[in-house]
């Protein structure tokens, strides 16, 4: 055999070695994005055609696009053909064997916010036992919600599952030429959630990905699909309050909404990614899309949001009011240390008469962090006696923070009436001598006076959450203070 | 789509010919930066909600001499403001005009100077009136086409008790570019007021591009009131101020009338102690756009600014306000507080508003404040049911709403004005 032969002949094995037309299950994919890799994600799905060409017509216009510099932030370039982007759960055989073998970082976070100790295996990605307590709660939990006709499974199930609804909606609310991530995350999204709530139909239980096991390691570009129908009641709970174990730089997420008549949909969020360490090294960039369309009448989307963790984040929960006195809520604690960056807020776009929206933010900045309060407030032509209250209040922690607040307000209908007020302080002198004073510590009084400035916001989450976003808090301030 | 602002550049070139060689230097510099990041668009984000294109695409012209003819009888009633009292500053397309203004030989009166005698006389203040370089497109494009600059000085520890008023008219036949240029100095510890009037006697488009410094040396107080309020023509306006230890700077902007008008204010608080009061007022009744961009700089400790701007929008009209306050790093004891009011008049009408903060130190007590809305119904049924006609009723609220930014201005003529002109209107 000639030289020449065998070099083919290695350069064509090499090719099948990569796996691009290979049946033979692989963890992951080599780094880079091209039309193959997208192919190769839809194939590893089995997805039906539509959605790969949904896919790939993403990818023809995020092509097109550039990355957005106009945010309050500062990052190193991202290099998109440095991801991988597909990687499968990985097997048992890889995780830590035990909790010894997690950092004791992690486990002290844990331990201070009183997680007990089988649900610390399940969040640091220790290998469990298949007899583990929350795979019962997870069976239970299940026949609960089949019984209410509540559909609820993994981004990839419903898009074989239930095709026609996925299809009706995907894209509807934040349309994949949205914005450079959106196109990004349409064209390669690897997994996510998906909820259904039927007519007339409250869920019976809060929806928490926390619980749905498989849901744990859905990836960076996740997708989220929730559409309440008719008369529908749904709490859904993302992410959860312990720091996730995760060695992925970018998530560029997308969350859609969809609230038809007289429906409500509350969607609650603790943000708490890796941030980085004290320098600034590392640390998640959270760049997401997350948007609730109001398309029924009297519909009601409310988005509540603790941002603790990135070290870069980049998001804006916002609402399209559309049908006839919908309403749309917005409350928000994001809280930076160190050298972590948010910019963050809202958009209310009210296009239906009669529509309503509150914003409640509060941005707590320490260390050397930058915190950015970003909301807008459109009033259409359309939408009279439209009602808009937004309050954003800023506290300042040591003399190297910043904050900032960017509120764009734009009304075209004069029966509207749009209100807004903003503040920026420190700490006040006085209140920490107060408790000082009565032999309260410094860091607790602190925590004492940051937990009374995000009451407003802690009181709209579910009871467990927001006994968890406290303690979470204080854990975020540690050493901002002293 | 630029091509005729361009062309207008290379125009301004050739007039130049028996200016000094470092004013050569200074506007060919300006140009060369206009040129390097153009001229703005809707694209950019200061400029999100102001189109120009239909000045990009008009020809304009720059005065010349024979433009520069004004008779007595035009000039009076061209002014909103007549109060007898004052000192009158008269600029005809840009250029002072000796023989139209007023100023008393006296001790009391402000010193006033244009740049041709100050190049033959004190050639290195000549050079102060091109000192100054804000990085903005249009601050450029006046340092470029400014034919003439004023320098106003107020001596230390000196009160001028008139009001100076200086008016700056814009005339002459076809589309012109107006590019009035004025410097003023209040020295340590003195005093001034000053109202400065923009009025376009050209039925076309035209633009008036002002740029005023303010220079507020230690101790001084300046009281400056700015009034736009012509039937057509699109106004660009650079208010540049730097206010020094202790000294106060009040500043009123009363904008209403033109096609386009663009207002950038700019003060930056340089030393401890310094503070400012912004206020302003923007009236739409036709089809107006008036446009008001403030940035408030904090760059020292113990500074103080209060903000305060009142939008009415009525017909097709458009108001824009967007107020920044930036707090530098490293300073303490700073208060801000801003607020933009406004009232939405008529259901074609808009109003985009954005009172911005950007806070690099912690020792800060900054609020701000928006609102947008209608008359109140109560109101105006408490007076409609005093038997008072609604037309009025609206009159006297939309007249209470503006007080606050009018009690400000020093001369009554102008209030009695715009007053006529919201009793006139039909959507008020």
């Amino acid at each position: 055999m000639s030289t020449q032969t065998e070099k083919l002949n290695s350069i064509v094995s090499k090719n099948y070695e990569a796996g691009f037309y290979t049946d033979v299950e692989q963890d992951s994919l080599p780094p880079g994005l091209n039309i193959e890799t997208i192919k190769a994600i839809s194939r590893k799905k089995r997805e039906p055609n539509w959605l790969l060409d949904w896919r790939l017509d993403a990818y023809d216009k995020f092509k097109k696009m550039q990355e957005p510099q106009w945010a309050h932030v500062k990052y190193d370039p991202i290099n998109i053909q440095d991801i991988s982007y597909y990687s499968a759960p990985k097997n048992d055989s890889e995780k830590p064997k035990s909790l010894e073998e997690v950092d004791p970082k992690i486990i002290e976070t844990y331990e201070k916010l009183g997680i007990p100790l089988e649900e610390q295996k399940m969040l640091a990605g220790v290998a469990v036992d298949v007899v583990f307590d929350s795979v019962s709660v997870h069976t239970t939990f299940k026949e609960k919600l089949a019984e209410a006709g509540v559909l609820f499974c993994s981004f990839s199930e419903a898009v074989l599952e239930y095709p026609e609804i996925v299809r009706k909606y995907l894209g509807s609310v934040v349309p994949s030429r949205d914005n450079y991530f959106t196109a990004l995350n349409s064209a390669v999204f690897s997994d996510g959630s998906f909820a259904y709530i039927p007519e007339n139909t409250k869920c019976p239980m809060e929806l928490s990905t926390y619980f749905r096991i498989n849901a744990m390691n859905t990836g960076q570009f996740e997708r989220t699909l929730v559409v309440a129908d008719r008369g529908s009641y749904v709490s859904y709970l993302e992410g959860c309050t312990a720091p996730r174990r995760d060695e992925n730089q970018l998530h560029a997420a997308v969350v859609e909404l969809i609230a038809l008549d007289d429906a409500e949909i509350k969607y609650s969020t603790v943000q708490n990614w890796y941030p980085g360490d004290e320098n600034g090294v590392g640390g998640i960039y959270n760049f997401v899309t997350k948007r609730g369309d109001c398309r029924g009448k009297n519909s009601k989307i409310s988005w509540t949001q603790v941002e603790t963790g990135s070290a870069v984040t980049w998001k804006y929960p916002s609402c399209i009011l559309r049908g006839e006195n919908s309403s749309g809520e917005f409350y928000s604690v994001a809280l930076t240390n160190n050298k972590q960056q948010a910019d963050t807020g809202t958009k209310m776009v009210h296009l239906g008469k009669g529509t309503t929206s509150t914003i409640i933010s509060k941005g707590i900045s320490a260390g050397s962090s930058q915190n950015s309060y970003r909301g807008l407030v459109r009033i259409a032509r359309t939408a009279e006696g439209a009602r808009n209250f937004t309050q954003c209040d800023s506290l300042l922690l040591g003399n190297r923070s910043a904050a900032h607040t960017f509120p764009y307000i734009e009304c075209k209908n004069s029966s509207a009436q749009l209100e807004h007020e903003a503040s920026t302080s420190k700490i006040s002198e006085e209140q920490l001598f107060y408790l000082r004073s009565r032999g309260i510590p410094q860091e607790d009084a602190v925590n004492l006076i940051v937990n009374g400035f995000c009451k407003e916001v802690f009181k709209e989450l579910p009871l467990e959450f927001a006994v968890e976003a406290q303690k979470l808090l204080g854990i975020s301030l540690e050493g901002a203070v002293g | 789509m630029k091509q005729n602002f361009n062309r207008i550049l290379l125009q301004s070139q050739s007039l130049g010919d028996s200016e000094p060689e470092w004013l050569k230097c200074k506007r060919e510099e300006a140009i060369e930066s206009i040129n390097s990041i153009g001229f703005p668009t809707t694209r950019n984000e200061e400029w999100k909600y102001t189109p120009l294109d239909e000045i990009y695409q008009t020809e304009l012209e720059i005065p010349v001499d024979a433009d520069n003819v004004l008779s007595t009888d035009t000039l009076e009633s061209a002014s909103l403001v007549n109060e007898p009292n004052l000192f009158k500053i008269i600029l005809i397309n840009g250029k002072y005009s000796r023989e139209l203004s007023d100023l008393e030989v006296t001790k009391s009166a402000p010193n006033v100077r244009p740049l041709e005698e100050l190049i033959e006389n004190e050639p290195e203040a000549a050079k102060f009136l091109f000192s100054s370089d804000p990085r903005e497109t249009f601050s450029w494009l006046n340092t470029a086409m400014a034919r003439d600059a004023l320098l106003i000085t107020c001596p230390e520890n000196r009160t001028i008790q008139k009001p100076i008023h200086l008016l700056n008219i814009m005339t002459g036949k076809r589309n012109k570019l107006v590019s009035p240029r004025i410097i003023i100095e209040a020295n340590a510890n003195s005093k001034l007021t000053l109202i400065e009037e923009f009025v376009n006697l050209l039925p076309d488009k035209s633009l008036m591009n002002a740029a005023t410094f303010i220079n507020a040396k230690p101790g001084s107080l300046v009281n400056h009131h700015r009034i736009s309020g012509s039937s057509s023509g699109y106004h660009v306006g650079n208010l540049h101020c730097k206010v020094s230890q202790d000294a106060n700077i009040f500043t009123t902007s009363l904008a209403f009338g033109g096609n386009v008008t663009r207002i950038n204010i700019n003060v930056r608080l340089e030393q401890p102690g310094a503070s400012c009061n912004l206020s302003g007022l923007f009236l739409g009744v036709k089809d107006e756009l008036i446009d008001h961009h403030t940035t408030i700089e904090h760059a020292a400790s113990e500074t103080n600014s209060n903000e305060v701007y009142k939008g009415v929008m009525g017909g097709k009209s458009k108001g824009v306000f967007n107020g920044k306050v930036l707090v530098e790093e490293n300073i303490h004891h700073v208060k801000a507080s801003q607020n933009s009011n406004n009232l939405l008049l008529s259901d074609v009408a808009e109003i985009n508003t954005k009172p911005e903060l950007e806070i690099y130190s912690d020792d800060v007590t900054c609020a701000h404040g928006a609102t947008v809305g209608q008359l109140d119904a109560d109101s105006t049924f408490y007076l409609r049911a005093r038997g008072i006609p609604e037309k009025v009723a609206k009159r006297i609220l939309v007249e209470a709403f503006l007080e606050e930014a009018l009690s400000q201005l020093p001369v009554e003529s102008v209030k009695t004005e715009l007053m006529k002109i919201i009793s006139k209107s039909n959507t008020l």
